[in-house]
């Protein structure tokens, strides 16, 4: 299993992990990939149908499952990294639980993100307040179909709150989580049709939709499917005597503050720097603990063997990952060229 | 419901204090105070000092705009001089806009260090007095919510009603300025505020959660002390109401004297002008304590002492709920047992 | 050369701790208490002061928008840029006050108002608000229960243990003449008596302009509803 000597050792196997091992084996290196958990997909697993066409996110895992299986890549699941250290011609990743570690010539770091804990804005009321839940709540209400266990067969009404924990002095974190205002309008449209005589809202500061097609579907959504979009942040949440969730926001384009009782309130929550840190590694973080952008320029990136992929560096979406994982396995293809291999 | 209580959990020093008195406590609720050290001194064993030389932080002076921050940095300046001088590094403060103000002018000083030195200068120029910062500038809730165990087990009468064998159900009012402006200096935060549900909590009852709990009971200062303008502080105290009363509380306590005074007030005139009252019996109001009288009612002391006698609404239906021992009619009479007539009965409201 | 309006107000130590830059969220303006009751969006207040701009400057000190908030800065809890708007605003009243503007709108007006009874009551007797001025006439909404206590002040005072107007500790004592002075010389010293000087000053200007007695005029600016 380990104390063998690979080309390249990818840490995670979210989509970001697995597409930049495919491509670096596809160009005939060794190459090992070891995941924390039991399955291959990361976050993706946790989701149902992903923007903006709506494709299953599991179509999308087991393709690149399929393309895993047949690339030769070494894979292994419940294998945590915990550390990672320098040896003379690379890299030791020493695993939890285990006495030898792995070695590789170069690291890719594909460990992905943490999402945003909704506890910390407490004004929401997330696991105080009943019918308060997140995006990744909903996701999981999504593939189980469970919508009439938490709202039951006629509820009033749902509310999308953007920017849970992004664009927030207040929780350290002033920056846009990017995928949040695309991933809104997906879950307003998804509740909607699954509740079509429910009034479903977004809440949002700015709607920022930074690829192609993404207006259209904000279109759809206000002309189709009749979402309305209230430009306000959420702020105070209680429970009324009935149970349903009361609100205030205020809706800024008419000046008014506004009074709300609705039966579910989804908490978009942002994306985060991942915690978990390896010791001996220095990494170079920025202020939101991302891994800084300076390195990515072709001349600096790499310089030591150790590359970044994905959520790593910042809020991205899964194809900005696959691209990136791409062009990273193309770095890291070149840096095995160039030294000595 | 403490929830953040961990997360917000301020220094509070253990004794030796010096208290500084609120202006609107003193002249609503002066029994409130005295009960407060009382406490403190005979059952709690504190060293509690009170000065007859402190004034009025000016804060409802500060915030109706007649006074700036300038003056009442010094103004707090002189307070520091004083507790100094008298040998204490604590300081108690009773009213809630006040503890907001010791906060907000320690942290601009903490910014800018110029202000503090400005401070140091002004209060020497004005009165030859120096100052050092305190080391803990509490409220007397914070203290009291610190001490809650230990008065509970002091208890004489736990926040059970007797007559249903149910815990009471009892409604927090945090004033505004203790921690809406530093959460961090508030118990549990801003959000879920846990200095008063965590004296109900330890002591028996039941603290009730509704959706205006967190709206201002709209003192709204310049809002009330304007005769004009009186209806937006009518209109604030009555969404409060209008969102409490499904739940049903027996009680509203509060930490903030003004929100005290508000909330008792403004039932008689929505009962009044709208015939409309929120109490579980009709006619009657929910009685509002100030965390110190209910401190004082559930370790045995007089309620006519304590000074319950000055709230328009009656506390009467609370007292027999907790089956207190009280004399009916004790609220009547002076200390030397001169009866003192009757207070005028509202149209509307019903009081004893 | 007089600064200009905008530059003393960006200079208030309100201003420097208070504003950061808005992101126009409504998160302030859908808890505040005055957005709920009158035509009035801290929000939009505080767009209209990051404009910089000292026409729109000059108009806020001279209109009643700056006078509805309550300052209970519940408005500052939740702002994700940490502003708060409710320091803003006593930024702007205290600059409407010293360059005279609040005589301007109605509401500015009743300053004259806080200062008579407020003001008053703070170097006259060391208090924000003392019981012998708690009448029921200025304050009907204290109700009959009040006007018994006041009736029978001494004997139900002294069952709490108030001390009042008495020169020792205590609630409601009388405040030594000696502490008052040198909150006297507090006010003197850091301009709070030029303040409240001020306020007097431009109000008695009103009064003649408009041919009114202080009297009257007072409870005008006292009692007055004002849209």
């Amino acid at each position: 299993m380990t104390d063998q000597w690979y080309d390249v050792v990818v840490i995670g196997g979210g989509v970001g992990g697995m597409q930049v091992a495919i491509a670096l084996a596809d160009r005939g290196h060794r190459v090992a990939l070891v995941e924390a958990h039991a399955d291959l997909g990361g976050k993706l697993l946790g989701y149902a149908k992903l923007f903006p066409s709506f494709e299953n996110a599991e179509q999308v895992v087991d393709e690149l499952k399929n393309q895993l299986d047949s690339s030769g890549v070494a894979v292994f699941t419940n294998t945590k990294a915990r550390d990672i250290t320098e040896n003379t011609k690379g890299y030791d990743v020493m695993i939890e639980n285990a006495d030898t570690p792995f070695h590789g010539r170069t690291i890719v770091l594909a460990y992905g993100f943490d999402i945003f804990d909704p506890t910390l804005k407490e004004e929401y009321g997330y696991n105080i307040i009943r019918g308060v839940y997140s995006s990744v709540d909903f996701e999981k209400m999504m593939k189980e179909k469970s919508f009439s266990k938490y709202f039951g067969e006629k509820p009033q009404g749902f509310g999308f709150v953007h920017c849970v924990g992004s664009r927030d002095e207040k929780v350290k974190n002033n920056y846009c989580s990017k995928v949040c205002c695309i991933t809104a309008i997906k879950q307003a449209m998804e509740i909607k049709e699954h509740y079509p005589s429910a009034d479903v809202f977004c809440f949002y500061m700015d709607l920022r939709l930074h690829e192609l097609f993404f207006e259209k579907l904000y279109k759809q959504a206000q002309k189709e499917y009749g979402i309305h979009f209230i430009r306000g942040k959420v702020s105070e949440v209680a429970n009324s005597q009935q149970g349903k969730v009361a609100f205030k926001v205020e809706d800024t384009l008419l000046s008014r503050p506004l009074r709300i009782e609705l039966d579910g309130l989804f908490l978009m929550v942002g994306i985060e720097a991942y915690k978990g840190k390896f010791p001996s590694l220095k990494l170079p973080l920025n202020e939101f603990d991302f891994v800084d952008p300076g390195i990515e320029t072709l001349a600096t990136q790499g310089e030591r063997g150790i590359f970044f992929v994905g959520t790593t560096k910042g809020p991205r979406s899964i194809k900005e990952t696959l691209q990136d994982a791409t062009y990273v396995s193309m770095q890291v293809h070149n840096y095995l060229l160039n030294h000595g291999k | 419901m403490s929830i953040f209580f961990e997360k917000y959990s301020k220094y509070i020093p253990d004794d030796h204090f010096w208290f500084a008195r609120s202006c609107i406590r003193q002249n609503f609720f002066p029994g409130a105070e005295q009960r407060f050290l009382k406490i403190m001194r005979e059952k709690l064993k504190k060293d509690v000092y009170d000065s007859p030389h402190h004034t009025t932080c000016t804060g409802i002076g500060y915030h109706t705009d007649i006074v700036h921050f300038e003056t009442i940095m010094t103004v707090i300046a002189r307070q520091f001089a004083l507790m100094t001088e008298d040998g204490y590094e604590n300081i108690a403060i009773s009213c809630v806009t006040s503890f907001g103000i010791y906060q907000d002018v320690l942290e601009k000083w903490e910014v800018e260090p110029d202000l503090l030195e400005k401070a140091r200068r002004y209060l020497k120029e004005a009165t030859g007095r120096e100052f050092k910062l305190p080391k803990a500038a509490v409220h007397t809730s914070d203290i009291i919510f610190k001490f809650r165990h230990e008065i509970a087990s002091q208890l004489k009468y736990p926040l059970i009603n007797k007559l249903t064998g149910e815990p009471l159900r009892v409604v927090d009012h945090v004033g505004c300025h203790y921690a809406k402006m530093f959460p961090s200096k508030g118990i549990g935060g801003a959000e879920y505020p846990y200095v008063l549900a965590g004296l109900v909590e330890a002591w028996g009852g039941e603290s009730i959660d509704y959706p205006e709990r967190r709206h201002c009971c709209g003192f709204g200062f310049r809002n009330y002390i304007v005769k004009a303008d009186r209806g937006y502080s009518l209109t604030h105290s009555r969404i409060k109401f209008e969102s409490m009363y499904p739940f049903k509380p027996d009680l509203i306590l509060t930490n903030c004297p003004g929100c005290n005074m508000f909330m008792d007030r403004w039932q008689y005139v929505i009962a009044e002008t709208e015939g409309k009252t929120y109490g579980d019996t009709p006619g009657y109001g929910i009685p509002v304590l100030t965390f110190e009288e209910l401190t004082a009612l559930v370790l045995g002391y007089d309620p006519w002492e304590i000074g319950l006698q000055m709230h328009q609404v009656p506390v009467e239906p609370l007292l027999r709920k907790m089956g207190i021992d009280f004399d009916p009619a004790g609220r009547y009479y002076g200390p030397d047992g001169t009866f003192l007539g009757k207070p005028e009965k509202p149209s509307f409201l019903k009081i004893e | 050369m007089s600064k200009s309006l905008v530059d003393e107000l960006f200079e208030d130590v309100h201003v420097r701790h208070g504003l950061e830059a808005c992101i126009n969220c409504g998160m302030c303006t859908s808890v505040c208490p005055a957005a709920l009751v009158y035509d009035y969006d801290p929000r939009v207040l505080v767009n209209l002061v990051e404009k910089r701009d000292e026409q729109t400057i000059e108009e806020l000190l001279k209109s009643d928008y700056i006078w509805y908030c309550g300052e209970c800065m519940s408005c500052t809890t939740r702002c994700p840029r940490n502003n708060s708007p409710g320091e803003i605003v006593i930024a702007l009243r205290h600059l409407s006050q010293r360059k005279g503007l609040f005589i301007h709108s109605a509401r500015g007006r009743q300053q004259y108002a806080v200062l008579k009874t407020v003001g008053g009551s703070i170097l006259g007797k060391g208090y924000c608000v003392y019981f012998d001025d708690l009448t029921l006439e200025r304050f009907p909404e204290q109700g009959p229960t009040w006007d018994w206590v006041r009736k029978n002040r001494h004997q139900i005072l002294n069952k709490v243990g108030a001390a009042y107007k008495e020169v020792k500790a205590g609630p409601m004592r009388k405040i030594a003449e000696s502490d008052l002075a040198e909150l006297k010389k507090i006010f003197d010293v850091t301009g709070g008596s030029e303040l409240y000087e001020i306020i007097e000053e431009k109000s008695r200007e009103v009064m003649k302009k408009e041919g009114k007695d202080e009297e009257s005029y007072f409870n005008e600016v006292y009692e007055s509803p004002v849209k």
